[in-house]
């Protein structure tokens, strides 16, 4: 589930700004790819994660550019953006999955510190450092603002365009970041892997309390709608639960959760 | 249109047209058709066309409803999953029941839909759970449903009438049936999104809730009512989809909404909800039959498919936007006069 945190915690901004980024989930793909045919390429490992994160906040910027300067509608930029770089990962690997075997860079998906497994402190850091970003630095304040009224922020004096172009490279490199995890995980990158995965990302967003229309959310209630997500897919298969009730138990799951959420808030508001 | 100033009947027609808010897709679409004729001749052929709008038809029903939902300010992303369900359960009757009319099947796809997307519809209306996840959720339980009821198994085509598949073969004025009732769908609600109470009051919700509240209207019944289209919208193109494939699949459709949307997206609908027109999603659900009709007749490799429909998605929208940029211009330059 730490791929699926990485991606989430780096799409809480970019709701809260009132922006959608479909295309982390492609850019992860996108960055698995590249890292293990750069590798097959004879490149440095390290250098080919390097270039892969790379990659990733140019796809940031280019969606940067079509939402700020090109004024296209986030979601239809993002997921044009989706479809070119996924197709990309078809492109360059022929629809095949590459390994890569390189105890070094296993260590990223596998290993451990303190007994901590590693992706789970990776994800921890993302966190924390979007926690930092959205609470305590002026970029983050002037992301509220945005989500809460672009124009009035604009007017205010604060470089809307500015602000979203960091998020939106920060979810860029964060996608690449999930690509290369789940590729170190998995020992091998596949072209397909991860689609798919952006709505689970924004649903466990939108599960810890991010408005979908902007201006409000913070990270932790993120992190804790992917915890959720996370308890449950793995429950249902520690728990033998048939893999057709399974989608049926997520959705219902999922349902119930935000309901007895939309409750307290009600009540609270009462 | 009535009241215009009598400055603007001197323009040229050109420059009238710019005015015309769907103008910008149109030009898109004669653009590509062109490009794709020259490189492909056949492309152009009458033949060629009406395949192309028979394959579009499924995916313009859809997007109608999903217009609906959008312009209330929601989305529905089970309208895949009401498909795949329907689709099975139309499948499986008739596989059970040979001699059942194929217009009954249509009948049972729309109650079956209208029942599923009812359920969505009071989810979101009155547990007031926002419309992306309570969609999302009933999306896995209407697939996984679908899964619990088939076992697993597929319904293929041996196993179907004939007169079921001929929904898809047969013509009716030299054209298919499928895109006959894709036809009648569109002028349906053409009629009713304007030129109904109802169909008006569904932009009056999602322009501004809280005034259209205010004035009156019962936007807890117009946002269930919505989903109820966009299910029963489902259930249809379901019947159409397993008629037309002569198959029906657990994964049917699985991953189509992400297309829906932007068939709406490319049409001028707003994700923010209170602008749409049935016209419009009509030319954005035929320009991505053309991009998937295309790109296989000029002989494009099916991996560079994704990549090439995904840049034509951005060009269209830039296309688009350019357009109603200047058309918002000339219209506020007509007021100035």
């Amino acid at each position: 589930m730490a791929y699926i945190g990485i991606m989430a915690a780096a799409q809480t901004p970019i709701l809260i700004a009132g922006l959608m980024d479909l295309s982390v989930g492609a850019s992860a793909q996108l960055a698995g790819v590249l890292v293990a045919i750069l590798y097959a390429m004879g490149w440095n490992l390290w250098l080919a994660v390097m270039f892969a994160l790379a990659i990733g906040a140019l796809v940031g910027l280019a969606n940067a550019f079509s939402i700020t300067k090109v004024r296209i509608n986030a979601f239809i930029a993002t997921l044009g953006m989706l479809n070119v770089i996924e197709g990309l990962a078809l492109v360059l690997t022929g629809g095949l999955t590459i390994s890569i075997l390189v105890p070094s860079f296993q260590f990223i998906g596998m290993g451990e510190i303190f007994g901590i497994p590693f992706p789970i402190i990776l994800m921890f850091g993302f966190f924390l450092f979007f926690y930092i970003v959205l609470a305590y630095t002026p970029l983050g304040r002037s992301i509220y603002a945005i989500g809460g009224n672009p124009v009035a922020s604009k007017l205010c004096g604060i470089n809307n365009e500015r602000a979203l172009t960091i998020i939106l490279v920060l979810s860029g490199v964060s996608g690449a970041m999930s690509g290369i995890l789940v590729a170190s995980m998995l020992a091998a990158a596949a072209p397909a892997a991860l689609s798919g995965t952006i709505l689970t990302v924004i649903a466990a967003a939108i599960l810890g309390g991010t408005s979908l229309s902007g201006g409000s959310g913070n990270v932790w209630g993120t992190l804790l709608g992917v915890l959720i997500l996370g308890t449950l897919t793995n429950g249902l298969v520690i728990l033998n639960v048939s893999s057709f009730w399974q989608e049926v138990i997520q959705g219902l799951v999922l349902l119930t959760a935000v309901g007895i959420d939309q409750i307290r808030q009600r009540r609270r508001r009462e | 249109m009535t009241d215009k100033p009598t400055q603007v009947k001197r323009e040229p027609v050109y420059l009238r047209l710019r005015g015309f808010r769907e103008f910008g897709i149109i030009i898109f679409i004669i653009i590509i058709s062109l490009l794709i004729g020259i490189r492909n001749p056949r492309f152009l052929t009458l033949g060629n066309f009406h395949d192309m709008l028979l394959d579009t038809a499924s995916l313009s029903v859809l997007a109608l409803g999903m217009m609906l939902v959008l312009v209330t300010g929601g989305i529905d992303l089970s309208m895949e999953s009401v498909l795949a369900l329907t689709g099975m359960v139309v499948a499986m009757t008739i596989k059970e029941n040979p001699h059942l009319s194929p217009l009954l099947m249509l009948v049972l796809g729309l109650a079956l839909g209208s029942l599923l997307g009812a359920i969505t519809g009071l989810i979101v209306a009155k547990g007031k759970v926002v419309p992306i996840i309570a969609t999302l959720s009933m999306m896995y339980v209407y697939r996984g449903i679908t899964f619990i009821i088939s076992g697993g198994k597929w319904v293929s085509a041996y196993e179907m009438p004939d007169s079921f598949k001929e929904m898809a073969t047969g013509r009716l004025l030299g054209f298919s049936n499928l895109i006959t009732i894709a036809l009648l769908v569109y002028l349906f609600f053409y009629y009713f999104v304007n030129h109904t109470r109802v169909g008006r009051e569904i932009y009056a919700v999602g322009s501004n809730r809280e005034a259209a509240r205010i004035i009156g209207i019962n936007s807890e019944f117009i946002t269930c009512l919505v989903y109820i289209i966009s299910g029963a919208l489902s259930g249809l193109a379901g019947v159409m989809w397993v008629a037309r494939y002569a198959s029906a699949q657990n994964d049917t459709a699985s991953g189509f909404v992400m297309t829906i949307v932007a068939a709406c997206v490319l049409g001028g609908v707003s994700i923010t909800g209170g602008v749409g027109t049935v016209f419009g999603v009509l030319l954005g659900s035929i320009t991505i039959g053309i991009i998937n009709n295309a790109l296989p007749m000029i002989r494009v490799s099916p991996f560079w498919k994704m990549a090439l429909q995904g840049l034509i998605i951005l060009v269209a929208a830039i296309v688009n936007i350019a357009i109603t940029r200047n058309a918002e211009k000339s219209q506020l330059r007509r007021r100035e006069l």
